[in-house]
């Protein structure tokens, strides 16, 4: 159940490529304004947000290429994928220790996202985060 | 690079990190900065890495700032960067940064409104100067111009350092401009740190990009809150703080046991330091907050 591939996002997804870590505030705009599009609460809003935003401080320290970041809405859900091009070393979850800061990062996405899948592959590591949407 | 116009944006109390990649932008940037700080009756160093003093201040005045008066009154000092921080020969972060607090005293006691500093950091790239201490420096500096009185644009060439490079030393302070910044909309540093009477305010968002800068401000407030006062950090205008940020809040917090208060927290700060602190606790405590949110097992 745990690092299968994913289906291709729809053709009508938004998508952004964001190279340096210097960029993560437009991440974390860009994620807004589309959630906001979506119809999501303030509340929600913040929690996307704070979900993106740590994927991809992750994928900005630990690749080389920066990230990927595609938003689309589903009726019921709103998805936000992340993609990089580094690999998660151990399956299926973690590339490095819950101890450091940046593996309690990604341990709290688990918590504030509705539902995480990650996946690596040859190119790298997709993180999807889905969304409850009213 | 980022646009001449970013230097505007800095109010006392700053320490940007300013990156540029052309020198006919930097002295653009660098002479309204000059200048700003005179018309506001501001003390304004520079410490060139880049030009000769001379050819500097020449330039300055040709671009139409009125130089000459303020040489002569004091209100305005070139220098080269590499007299006054490798004076001693070598790089000693600790008497850098005793450098800016005597600097910030004189202009206080020579009655200027504030003191604005320009410094050039490309000497830094020289062998005599290591990247650990450098970043060090730049992240303890934060505490003394968060006093509000005086600002700093620290200008560093990209050509001159790597990609990581520059990151790690972004991070060491609350607000760069990197490249583009200013050129398509208005540009303020991403974080404003601030002491206050009672300890310290946070404006502006907390992330990778200064973390470094905030764990150098907070870190030793535990110690000050236990041995003084108790500390209200002031986080009303803290628009967005990331997981590490949110931790090194509570860190500060749980060391000052009961002496160390966040003041205002926004509803998402306050719902992230509660999940920061659960997954310090035991799991069933992390099990009572999933249910309390009404997530999906």
């Amino acid at each position: 159940m745990f690092d299968q591939p994913l289906s291709p996002p729809p053709a009508g997804a938004r998508r952004r490529a964001f190279t340096a870590v210097g960029e993560l505030a437009d991440v974390r705009s860009f994620a807004a304004t589309e959630a906001r599009a979506a119809g999501l609460g303030d509340r929600k809003v913040e929690r996307v947000v704070l979900a993106v935003n740590e994927v991809a401080t992750n994928a900005f320290e630990h690749t080389t290429h920066g990230c990927i970041v595609t938003i689309w809405t589903l009726p019921r859900t709103f998805v936000c994928q992340v993609d990089d091009n580094g690999r998660f070393g151990v399956p299926p979850v973690r590339r490095i220790s819950p101890s450091s800061g940046r593996g309690h990062g990604l341990t709290l996405v688990d918590e504030v996202a509705d539902l995480v899948r990650r996946h690596s592959h040859t190119g790298g590591t997709t993180t999807r985060l889905h969304f409850d949407r009213p | 690079m980022a646009d001449p116009t970013t230097v505007d944006r800095l109010l006392p109390g700053d320490h940007v990190c300013w990156t540029f990649d052309d020198h006919e932008r930097h002295l653009r940037a660098l002479v309204r900065f000059l200048r700003k700080g005179l018309e506001h009756h501001q003390k304004v160093l520079y410490f060139t890495d880049t030009f000769l003093p001379p050819a500097f201040l020449a330039a300055a005045q040709a671009y139409g700032a009125e130089v000459r008066q303020p040489l002569h009154a004091g209100q305005l000092h070139v220098t080269t960067a590499e007299e006054s921080f490798l004076s001693g020969g070598s790089f000693e972060p600790e008497r850098a940064l005793n450098g800016w607090t005597a600097a910030i005293d004189q202009a206080r006691t020579e009655g200027y409104a504030g003191l604005r500093v320009a410094a050039d950091m490309g000497w830094t790239v020289r062998p005599l100067v290591d990247m650990d201490e450098l970043t060090w420096y730049e992240a303890q500096a934060n505490q003394i111009f968060s006093a509000g009185y005086a600002m700093a644009l620290c200008c560093y060439d990209r050509r001159l350092f790597t990609h990581a490079e520059l990151e790690r030393i972004s991070a060491a302070h609350p607000g760069a401009a990197r490249a583009g910044a200013g050129s398509d909309e208005e540009w303020d540093p991403l974080l404003r740190i601030r002491r206050t009477p009672d300890g310290l305010s946070l404006d502006g968002a907390a992330d990778r990009t200064n973390h470094d800068a905030l764990a150098a401000v907070l870190g030793p407030l535990a110690a000050e809150a236990t041995s003084g006062a108790p500390v209200v950090i002031d986080v009303a205008g803290l628009a967005f703080a990331d997981v590490a940020a949110a931790r090194l809040l509570a860190g500060v917090v749980a060391a000052g046991r009961g002496r160390v208060l966040l003041r205002g927290p926004r509803p998402a700060l306050t719902e992230l330091l509660a999940l920061v602190d659960s997954l310090h606790a035991p799991r069933a405590s992390r099990d009572r907050i999933q249910a309390a949110e009404g997530t999906p097992a």
